[in-house]
């Protein structure tokens, strides 16, 4: 029997999807013989006493997930996230930069500093990429802080605007869809496939406009998804690690392009576990160290 | 685009089996913060497979308090009595650290009147942890500045050394507690190369060169 506990924040037992899959997790973990407890982060002096340590909550390596992630490491305790997948993916530079090494196919990419803010560059990217080109800082998040420019003046603009967070920036082919796939994987393993339809007249997961809309959720059996689909998936998860990723990809003409691999992917009930119901038992297993 | 601030060290003092900091290159940028500069010069050359101090992990286990605290302690480097809270803060004087993407920067607080008037500001109300270090009534702290675990400081000749193993920034700035017990590490913050005087400089490139 293993001591588990899921490290959370108050804002996600706020939402019901996510609370009826936290339980969900206490279920299959008590099902499978282990003690799942809940922890939040003025109880992290416990945090020795777990076998293994799942983090539902907004990761950044600044903030309180990224210490659970590495003090469970450092004391040896199983965890998800892996830290390395919170310092990857939370920052776009070196999440693009390993997918791009690796091989896996993603939009044409480049990062910029703040000397490449001027018309002449932006001139430049337009002709080599297209028009829009996609600006995202490098720790954006839920769709914050990415945006579509389609002049130099509001390249510059917002450029400016996203390097105030970091010290570079990426810039992006535009690659218009109404879907994204999210293929959610672990350890080179495919748990869960579904499609993020997006709000009408919109391009991106969250519409972040006054009144948007969060895309529409509906899940395909792992088993019954594109072949293509899931090795991409597969492709730009080795590219980062082992760690517990969701993969979002676009797919075009059937050809597949990874938008994004996030850490700490939303498993809502209802949503991402509508045709595989295990995710919950494979993941307490892993934590558990059963497989 | 590549900032570039390597410094190729001596084969014979990092390049061995038995180096207790092996690499081949150091990042002498100084200041590693998440996402600035050094940070991404760190990044670059973990792309590229160099075997350069600090890696991008390396620089946050040691700006992140919470996560030095317990990587020193693994490496039996004393640190003080310390906790992360949101609300129930030990009774001063203690240090504050907050854990939050805005600020890492630590505070003295010395009373419970300090405490008071930065509670809600260090916490975000609530929303974000603090670490906070106890302070023994008798105590002082002191600042060590090491560049490749060298300090002027003869006091801290040993400190320096065992923290650079452990740590391997090149360049740190380190706020150490010093009881009459030991010496107590506090927080390590970044030291930019700009900073050196000319003695700290000259070790550097006693150890290293600027070309390969």
């Amino acid at each position: 029997m293993a001591r588990l506990a899921i490290f959370t924040e108050r804002y996600t037992i706020r939402s019901s999807v996510e609370l009826t899959a936290l339980t969900n997790f206490r279920l299959a973990a008590f099902e499978l013989g282990h003690d799942l407890d809940f922890l939040f982060k003025n109880e992290l002096k416990y945090l020795r006493n777990y076998d293994g340590i799942f983090i539902r909550a907004l990761t950044d390596p600044l903030n309180t997930t990224y210490v659970v992630a590495r003090q469970a490491e450092i004391l040896g305790k199983r965890v998800l996230d892996h830290s390395s997948a919170i310092l990857i993916c939370c920052d776009k530079v070196n999440m693009y930069a390993r997918l791009a090494a690796r091989g896996v196919p993603i939009p044409e990419t480049r990062f910029l500093v703040e000397s490449d803010l001027n018309a002449m560059s932006a001139s430049r990217l337009f002709e080599e990429l297209g028009t829009p080109l996609v600006l995202k800082a490098p720790n954006s998040s839920f769709s914050a802080y990415v945006d579509k420019v389609a002049t130099p003046d509001a390249f510059v603009k917002v450029g400016k605007r996203f390097l105030r967070r970091a010290d570079r920036i990426v810039v992006q082919q535009y690659m218009p869809s109404e879907f994204d796939w999210r293929v959610i994987t672990l350890n080179g393993k495919v748990l869960a496939v579904v499609k993020y339809a997006f709000a009408p007249a919109q391009w991106r997961l969250m519409d972040r406009t006054e009144g948007g809309e969060w895309a529409k959720t509906q899940a395909v059996h792992r088993d019954a998804a594109n072949p293509k689909l899931t090795a991409t998936a597969l492709a730009a998860a080795n590219a980062i690690g082992s760690s517990l990723y969701g993969i979002d990809i676009k797919e075009i003409d059937g050809e597949f392009f990874v938008i994004e691999v996030n850490d700490n992917p939303t498993i809502a009930a209802g949503d991402e576990d509508q045709q595989n119901p295990e995710i919950y038992a494979e993941i307490i297993s892993y934590l558990a160290g059963d497989v | 685009m590549s900032f570039r601030p390597f410094l190729h060290l001596d084969k014979g003092l990092f390049g061995r089996p038995t180096s207790p900091v092996r690499a081949d290159v150091a990042n002498v940028a100084g200041d590693y913060t998440y996402l600035t500069r050094g940070y991404y010069a760190s990044l670059d050359a973990e792309l590229e497979g160099v075997l350069s101090i600090p890696s991008t992990t390396d620089a946050l286990d040691a700006y992140v308090v919470a996560i030095a605290m317990e990587k020193a302690k693994q490496a039996g480097i004393p640190v003080p009595e310390y906790e992360i809270v949101t609300d129930r803060f030990p009774e001063p004087p203690m240090m504050a650290y907050p854990i939050n993407p805005f600020s890492l920067s630590g505070e003295l607080l010395l009373d419970a009147q300090a405490l008071e008037s930065r509670r809600k500001g260090l916490t975000y109300t609530g929303k974000y942890a603090v670490l906070a270090q106890r302070l023994p009534h008798d105590h002082r702290v002191d600042v060590v500045r090491l560049v490749l675990g060298r300090t002027a400081t003869a006091e801290y000749k040993e400190f320096g050394e065992r923290l650079f193993e452990v740590f391997r920034l090149p360049l740190m700035r380190v706020r150490v507690i010093v009881t009459l017990k030991a010496y107590q590490l506090s927080a390590i913050e970044p030291l930019p190369f700009k900073d050196l005087d000319e003695g700290e400089r000259a070790v550097l490139e006693g150890l290293g060169t600027w070309r390969a």
